[in-house]
């Protein structure tokens, strides 16, 4: 177990989010907006945020956001270097280690997104080199279906274990009002018949594209204990990737594997992760995973060890067992970025939270545990673990 | 052909580093990087070598053969360079058992159908094509056996 374990919490979240291109004022404007909510939700005020964190660029820096807000001090500014979406945890991670270590006493982990400043995740063509474009690979889709065809084609991972991540989190967004999916059920006929993107992904597949900003507010644990009485602890956090992994144009070893899985001596995020909170996948309540696409979320489950790698996957990975509020295993409860909403994947960690309060739309049972597995197949990834006050006295 | 509707983004990047991977190509070799000193292949290039950090890198021949290790169909006419009729294509993932296991991506050859399903494991042998609309020659896949590898 680490030193980290059990001392910073989440005591304040806030998510917007809006249609495609129609976000208020700009990217500044909307993360202003959930710094202030995610502060008054926190009961914390503005002026006492020292600290910032974020990740996957940008240019709102610790200094910009802490000059808006009129902060008091500012101790900490970073931002998560590398692995894009991959790195959403990590920002976490990084903000709870800066508390833990008394660097800082209020840090704000952010992400906003308008597509008027950044234009759009999915089209960013330009991430890739020529190696890639020649051939007609220009999309995060495509990559990630590279690794995922192997998946199901040599480990045998069925298919099915796709498609019932992607009804889940339809299931999930029906009781989830905002969730772009509320309202739009999804069955399998109308999943099956969907168009193709990139074989083996169907539209249903893919992740949504939202302008919106997500803030949540990290303190010290005693902090916490006096702000509120349900802070969302992390237990434990880890970020990394096997050496090289997907930094050599699909010529990495550990090829399908979502990147938390061993390196070439062991260890891992994943594993890293359960060693630092001294529990393991058996004791995770509920899982937010971040799904850019649906087959890359699959091999997370895998990697975490919460689901069994090749046909077996199948049997865990049922709409049932993945279902809140009865299910074995449920996963992405406000809908997750396919049937919820999307903001880089941190809306997902604003519900791992809400589930440690006990607030989802999809609440689950007595939850002590509650897993935020960040981007998937980026070349860095990271996942943290929350939780309750049980949990990590 | 009509499917270029724009010029495909190929060629050396701008740090020159893969420089003679395309100037090979343009005279109708495959060449890969491989280190000078431990001897193990390595691609994409790079400055040094993973395996001993010597930066005496060689640029070597490797036949163009070798099996799928994975493949895409693209139906999202995600490159607009393209146009929207060169959808569905398949782009193959190509292990070269003659470069120490490399991967290279590439799109299926002259004659075969671009839409065409491979299966992960199936022997490709490769063509180096000049391509419309793209300024450098490209590496495409054929199966094994076909009229189209009969005709490479």
């Amino acid at each position: 177990m680490s030193g980290l374990r059990g001392a910073a919490a989440v005591v304040g979240v806030a998510d917007h989010f809006h249609p495609r291109g129609q976000g208020p004022g700009g990217e500044r404007r909307m993360v202003l907006e959930a710094v202030l909510d995610a502060c008054a939700d926190a009961g914390v005020e503005p002026r006492e945020v020292d600290g910032f964190v974020s990740y996957a660029g940008g240019d709102l820096t610790g200094p910009v956001l802490g000059t808006e807000l009129g902060i008091d001090e500012l101790r900490w500014s970073s931002m998560v270097w590398g692995g894009g979406g991959g790195g959403a945890a990590a920002a976490i991670g990084q903000a709870a280690a800066a508390v833990a270590t008394g660097q800082a006493e209020c840090v704000v982990v952010f992400r906003g997104m308008a597509q008027a400043d950044i234009g759009r995740l999915g089209y960013a063509k330009y991430h890739f080199d020529q190696h890639y474009l020649a051939h007609g690979v220009a999309a995060p889709a495509q990559v990630c279906a590279l690794r995922t065809q192997r998946m199901l084609e040599v480990d045998g991972v069925p298919a099915e274990a796709m498609r019932a991540l992607v009804l889940a989190a339809y299931a999930h967004a029906q009781r989830t009002p905002g969730a772009v999916g509320h309202g739009r059920p999804l069955d399998v006929e109308t999943y099956e018949a969907s168009r193709l993107i990139v074989e083996p992904f169907h539209l249903f597949d893919c992740s949504r594209e939202n302008d919106g900003a997500v803030a949540l507010v990290v303190v010290p644990a005693e902090r916490a204990r006096a702000l509120r009485p349900d802070p969302a602890y992390v237990v434990a956090a880890a970020q990394g990737a096997p050496g090289g992994y997907a930094g050599t144009t699909e010529n990495d070893t550990p090829y399908v594997t979502a990147g938390f899985g061993p390196g070439a001596r062991g260890g891992g995020v994943a594993a890293r992760l359960w060693a630092a909170a001294g529990l393991g996948p058996a004791d995770v309540d509920v899982v937010q995973v971040y799904e850019n696409f649906s087959g890359p979320a699959v091999a997370s489950l895998i990697d975490h060890g919460l689901v069994p790698p090749g046909p077996a996957a199948g049997e865990v990975m049922t709409v049932e067992q993945l279902t809140a509020p009865g299910g074995r295993l449920p996963v992405n409860t406000n809908g997750g970025n396919i049937a919820g909403s999307f903001v880089n994947g941190m809306g997902l960690a604003v519900e791992a939270v809400r589930q440690i309060r006990g607030t989802s739309t999809n609440q689950v049972d007595d939850v002590r545990t509650s897993l935020f597995i960040g981007g998937p197949m980026a070349p860095m990834v990271s996942s943290v673990l929350f939780g309750t006050a049980e949990v990590i006295a | 052909m009509t499917e270029v509707s724009g010029e495909l983004p190929c060629g050396p990047a701008d740090d020159g580093l893969d420089r003679p991977h395309w100037e090979g190509l343009r005279e109708g070799r495959l060449l890969l990087q491989r280190c000078g000193r431990c001897r193990t292949w390595r691609w994409t290039p790079r400055l040094l070598c993973p395996g001993c950090r010597s930066f005496d890198v060689r640029w070597e021949d490797v036949e163009p053969r070798g099996r799928v290790f994975s493949w895409i169909r693209t139906h999202h006419p995600y490159l607009v360079e393209l146009g929207p009729d060169a959808v569905p294509y398949t782009t193959v993932l190509v292990e070269l058992p003659g470069a120490g296991g490399s991967r290279v991506l590439g799109r299926a050859a002259a004659g075969v159908d671009p839409a065409r399903g491979f299966r992960i494991g199936e022997e490709v042998v490769g063509r180096i094509e000049d391509v419309p609309g793209a300024a450098w020659p490209l590496l495409r896949w054929a199966p094994v056996g076909t009229q189209q590898d009969v005709a490479a």
